[in-house]
């Protein structure tokens, strides 16, 4: 233990001028600070989840596009469609958790370079209160993927929206990855004059693909 | 101004060339009257706005309270994830720690994601000591690092330029600069002349907006995405943070994510939100193969133990600072430290010192707009106010103005005496405004005017109005 650290912790205790309460004291009030979350989550009761979530995400800010697809075996094509529509040759960075769909037609790597023109790629879910896209990193979803391509396509299944920040994580979901993301449109910056612009460093372009 | 010459102390001198320079009033203008504009319209979305402050402000006093607690939570929970953490009590203590963990690492070269904490610790300086090469990623950052300027705005560092300063800049620098007046086409030159340097770093260092302590994550916002860009490339990502970082759960960041991009930029959300937990695991490939959370002090357990303790329930929002008329007319820079505006003339003095920045509690109107728009309801003006009570009882007020509020004192408290004098104050006055509204320079007063103009009374004096009324009332 360092000598920094006890010192710290010494001027902490002395500052408070009492002993720490108990651990279940502390808890009991640490349970109590957010007694409703809902009190601090913005209304949008006149929307339902995926309108609020398309909404938000295509807004003037975020500026994603949005198509919609019946199963991920439709992911390829319409890949394809948004090359064409792009006018952008036929050739994308897939994450590994992609790689086993149809991508004949498509020059499909699993490597990212870091000038990648378009990267494909698979949330976990979303969040219709922002229109966030949440990604966790992993083998099979690399978060590089998510950040360098010029142009990045996100896939997310409709039923993995939900309506608040809270439900990222809520007490039944999967452990913590090493990088969770909430990607709420596309990169920008506002640090000439205050003046928004899209493609700072991460994606220019992002076209969220719906799934269901 | 250049990073090295910069202190609190020269506050006046500084303040007054600042209010002098045309460019500067234009940046300013142009970005704090954008900031207002967007904050205002993204709250009519968010009648929540009032409880959820009131959330906020509860979750940093609870953390703040049992912070010894948390900290210790936090350090057991990120050690488990594979993070080291180390602790700093001084901005000397903590660049050493970050610098001889880059020879560690053998880095040749840093990228670096804007943090406010890497400013106030002096970090740029220490590796530029330590001979490596620092790449700034945040846009505003990368603008000011080829300045060779301090940052003048805590979440636009580059605040103070325009434009047309920054495209003279990146012409000069860049090594494929694009320039067309655009702000755009700017902003694809900083892209183009960055991206490599993602790739080559050794280190990535980023600071924190929140540390959770139940998972041992550090949790960073920006809008650029320069952050995960930076830290996952590297062999080593080393974190600087407060200490006051600290909240209990990540529901707790949730909602002070709410109410800090409302209020930095007036947006619902960051573009990006990440929360880091450890280095790269075993099934991985990518990412950093160690991870190192420095946590320093730095004064903050002693504002614990003073009145200064709401002040640590910041969280960097700078909507005090866009709100402020002070930081309006002279920009960050002549308030000589990291942290500008009513939050920094807070910060300042308790970590520096009082003597050093004893100008900064008294560049303030007490106009109270700064604590009305915090999201985390920092009483700033009795904050500031406490402080210029400490200068005076520490006599660090200039003899000339303590003799003239003792003077003013005296005459006070003599209540015909003060109607007397006031009465003729008024009146000499209003001979002197010659019945413009406005007095554009006033004898004994040279210097107060030189930056602006004194309201002529527009009447007598209340007590010779109200005792008009009296009579005419009889
Ligand atoms: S003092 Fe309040 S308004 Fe100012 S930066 Fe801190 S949190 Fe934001």
């Amino acid at each position: 233990m360092s000598n920094a650290r006890s010192k710290i912790f010494a001027r902490i205790a002395e500052a408070r001028g009492e002993p720490l309460p108990s651990a279940q004291a502390i808890a009991a009030e640490r349970a109590a600070l957010v007694p409703d979350a809902s009190a601090t989550q913005p209304t949008f009761t006149e929307q339902d989840t995926l309108t609020r979530f398309e909404a938000m995400a295509t807004s003037e800010r975020l500026t994603a596009t949005v198509a919609h697809i019946a199963t991920l075996e439709d992911v390829p094509g319409a890949v394809a469609a948004y090359l064409a529509e792009k006018g952008l040759p036929a050739e994308a960075a897939i994450a590994p958790v992609l790689a086993g769909l149809d991508w004949s037609g498509i020059a499909a790597s699993a490597a990212i370079t870091p000038n990648q023109p378009v990267a494909v790629t698979l949330a976990e879910g979303g969040v219709a209160e922002t229109g966030s896209l949440i990604f966790r990193s992993g083998p099979d979803t690399p978060m590089l993927h998510n950040f360098l391509g010029l142009h990045h396509v996100a896939v997310v299944r409709k039923d993995g929206i939900s309506r608040y920040l809270e439900s990222v994580f809520a007490p039944d979901a999967p452990e913590l990855p090493r990088i969770m993301s909430l990607v709420t449109g596309t990169s920008g910056t506002a640090d000439i004059e205050a003046v928004n612009i899209r493609g700072a460093h991460g994606p220019r372009y992002l076209h969220i693909l719906m799934v269901g | 101004m250049s990073t090295a010459l910069r202190s609190p102390a020269n506050f006046k001198r500084d303040a007054a060339e600042a209010v002098t320079k045309p460019s500067l009033k234009i940046a300013l203008d142009r970005t704090t009257g954008l900031l207002q504009s967007r904050r205002v319209d993204v709250l009519k979305a968010y009648p929540e706005f009032e409880v959820t402050r009131d959330v906020g402000a509860r979750i940093k006093d609870h953390t703040l309270a049992h912070l010894d607690h948390y900290l210790a939570e936090f350090e057991k929970n990120a050690t488990a994830a594979g993070a080291v953490v180390h602790w700093a009590e001084t901005p000397e203590e903590a660049c050493k720690i970050v610098i001889d963990l880059c020879r560690q690492a053998d880095a040749k070269s840093v990228t670096r994601v804007k943090s406010m904490l890497g400013e106030e610790i002096g970090l740029p300086g220490a590796l530029a000591a330590a001979g490596i090469e620092r790449v700034e990623t945040d846009l505003a950052e990368h603008i000011i690092q080829l300045a060779d300027e301090p940052p003048s705005h805590i979440v636009i560092p580059a605040m103070h330029k325009t434009r047309e300063e920054v495209a003279d800049l990146f012409a000069e620098h860049h090594r494929e600069p694009k320039i067309d007046g655009e702000v755009g086409t700017l902003v694809e030159s900083a892209r183009g002349e960055l991206r490599p340097k993602y790739v080559a770093a050794d280190v990535g260092i980023s600071g924190a907006n929140f540390l959770i302590a139940s998972t041992g994550s550090i949790c960073t916002v920006t809008n650029e995405g320069n952050a995960e860009l930076t830290t996952e490339l590297p062999r080593m990502h080393i974190v600087t943070a407060g200490i006051e970082k600290i909240v209990p759960e990540p529901e707790h960041a949730l909602v002070l994510l709410r109410l800090l991009a409302r209020s930095a930029l007036g947006t619902e959300f960051t573009q990006y939100t990440s929360f880091f937990t450890g280095p790269r695991r075993a099934d991985e490939t990518v990412g950093p193969e160690s991870m190192h959370i420095v946590l320093v002090d730095n004064g903050r357990t002693q504002m614990l133990a003073t009145e200064m303790r709401p002040m640590l329930r910041c969280i960097r929002c700078a909507a005090c600072i866009n709100h402020c008329p002070v930081y309006g007319a002279i920009g960050g820079h002549p308030y000589g430290a990291t942290y500008p505006g009513p939050m920094g003339s807070v910060l300042t003095p308790a970590l520096l010192s009082l003597e050093v920045a004893k100008d900064l509690p008294h560049a303030c109107t007490l106009n109270g707009r700064c604590q009305e728009v915090c999201p985390v309801k920092i009483p700033l003006p009795d904050l500031i106010r406490s402080l210029r009570d400490d200068t005076w009882r520490r006599k660090l007020v200039p003899k000339p103005a303590r003799l003239a509020v003792q003077g003013w004192a005296w005459v006070a408290a003599r209540p015909t005496l003060y109607r007397l004098t006031s009465g003729m104050a008024n009146r000499a006055l209003r001979l002197w405004s010659r019945g413009r509204p406005m007095i554009a320079k006033l004898p004994l007063a040279g210097g107060w005017t030189q930056g602006r103009d004194f309201p002529a009374p527009t009447g007598p004096t209340f007590m010779q109005q109200y005792k008009a009324q009296q009579r005419a009332k009889r």
